[in-house]
């Protein structure tokens, strides 16, 4: 299998989207650069680790969606996107990503990554920068609203950055 | 025969899930712990059939709880349910005896195959 | 969560502002939370793994910011918050994250900071962790900084 530093991620969310939840996410076929700040579209969990590189992993999607995920996950009917289980179910969703992701990295790569604990949040006209750091963005689209990640490495002089550069 | 499930993990998320998959299928969650610690204070209060063990956790983690456990009892029936599995870590959870290792996310099937063939 | 993990944070909050001679630095009363709800225009959010697993997250206003990113600058007036400044606020994070990793180093804990990230907004709701989060505001002459300590030991 051929996994690279940024397309892992895209697939996982995919997967492990569907495989929760049974929703499908179209798109998310693409990264694109951010311009460095990137404008929350309601609910967003950031992931971050850190071993032979550091990076993080931002999901962020419509409050339409974050709703859906949780009552599809746990039977409720939850229509406020503070509610703690809505939050929770999306850091838990980021978690589980990451964990797969991370997981084949580790083992392609040896990379010894380690995952911090997700945040969440929400909030009004929320704005996220990672000072310092070129990230990679990908689009996806639901039934239910829309969501999109993205990646951000520290460094990139190394063998594995080069690989998915070219992979462009 | 498996019945009474214990289940430690430290997402509220993981617990309804799990919970919802174990009760559609007869089995009872006998009792839910947030951390490791915890986890081993109710292993020995309520001796269930079987263990789902997270291993990111708080206070102590998953593969320091087993362990302490399998001291505890060597007969006790683990499965580790973690979102992370890289081979260092799967290396580790099979060096304490663990039964099976199962990456999240899950389904129904996923877990109740597995306690099938803990039996 | 054991005092003895939340000084290093204080300590280095206090010993990075005191380097650009912000002075007055008083530390408030301590406050668990489970979500935070944050009412300051800017976070600064930072992970920790190692020994020690979690998030610590800096809030403040726009203007304790524009103050903070002045005084890394040597007093270079500061009048807005541009993408510059902004990146030194999130070098402020990393600064006083990488200064309290090296105290818990010296205590024997290694522990490895994660890239900062900086969260926007107004009327904010936050979750830093899956145990309670330990609140402490610290009075500066520049302002308030709340701090925010999540840590899963």
């Amino acid at each position: 299998m051929d996994i690279n530093l940024y397309d892992i991620f895209g697939t996982s969310v995919k997967d492990i989207i569907k495989e929760m939840t049974g929703l499908d996410i179209r798109g998310m076929d693409d990264l694109e650069q951010e311009p460095g700040e990137i404008l929350s579209m309601g609910v967003s969990s950031i992931i971050t680790f850190a071993g032979a590189r550091k990076g993080r992993l931002l999901v962020d999607m419509e409050p339409s969606l974050a709703i859906y995920l949780a009552n599809a996950l746990l039977g409720e009917e939850y229509d406020n996107i503070k509610n703690r289980m809505v939050l929770a179910t999306v850091s838990e969703i980021n978690n589980i990503v990451s964990g797969d992701a991370i997981t084949k990295l580790n083992n392609k790569y040896s990379m010894g990554l380690r995952l911090t604990p997700p945040i969440v949040f929400t909030g009004q006209d929320v704005i996220i920068s990672i000072p310092k750091i070129s990230s990679l963005s990908s689009w996806g689209d639901t039934d239910y609203g829309k969501i999109r990640i993205n990646i951000a490495w520290e460094g990139g002089n190394n063998k594995w950055m080069l690989n998915t550069y070219f992979l462009f | 025969m498996v019945k009474r499930i214990l289940l430690v993990d430290d997402s509220p998320i993981i617990h309804t899930l799990l919970r919802k998959a174990l009760e559609k299928h007869g089995y009872e969650v006998c009792g839910n712990a947030k951390n490791g610690m915890e986890g081993i204070d109710l292993y020995k209060s309520l001796k269930p059939d079987l263990v789902f063990m997270d291993i990111t956790m708080p206070i102590m983690d998953g593969l320091e709880a087993a362990k302490l456990i399998k001291e505890f009892d060597s007969q006790a029936k683990i499965i580790m349910l973690s979102a992370m599995g890289d081979d260092e870590i799967v290396e580790q959870a099979k060096e304490l005896g663990i039964d099976i290792f199962l990456k999240k996310p899950f389904d129904d099937y996923k877990i109740i195959s597995a306690i099938s063939k803990v039996v | 969560m054991d005092v003895k993990y939340i000084l290093p944070f204080l300590e280095s909050v206090k010993s990075v502002l005191e380097q650009y001679g912000v002075e007055n630095i008083k530390r408030g009363q301590l406050a668990k939370k489970d979500i935070m709800h944050v009412n300051q225009d800017i976070t600064a959010v930072v992970g920790v793994v190692g020994h020690i697993r979690g998030n610590i997250a800096y809030s403040m206003s726009e203007d304790t910011a524009r103050r903070i990113v002045s005084a890394m600058m040597m007093g270079m007036p500061v009048e807005q918050l541009d993408e510059m400044g902004r990146s030194a606020i999130g070098e402020f994070a990393n600064m006083v994250t990488g200064n309290a990793s090296i105290l818990f180093s010296n205590s024997g804990l290694e522990v490895d900071v994660t890239p900062p990230s900086i969260i926007f907004g107004k009327d904010m709701y936050f979750i830093i962790s899956t145990v309670q989060t330990i609140k402490i505001d610290m009075e500066t002459s520049l302002g308030k900084i709340e701090i925010y300590i999540g840590l899963e030991i």
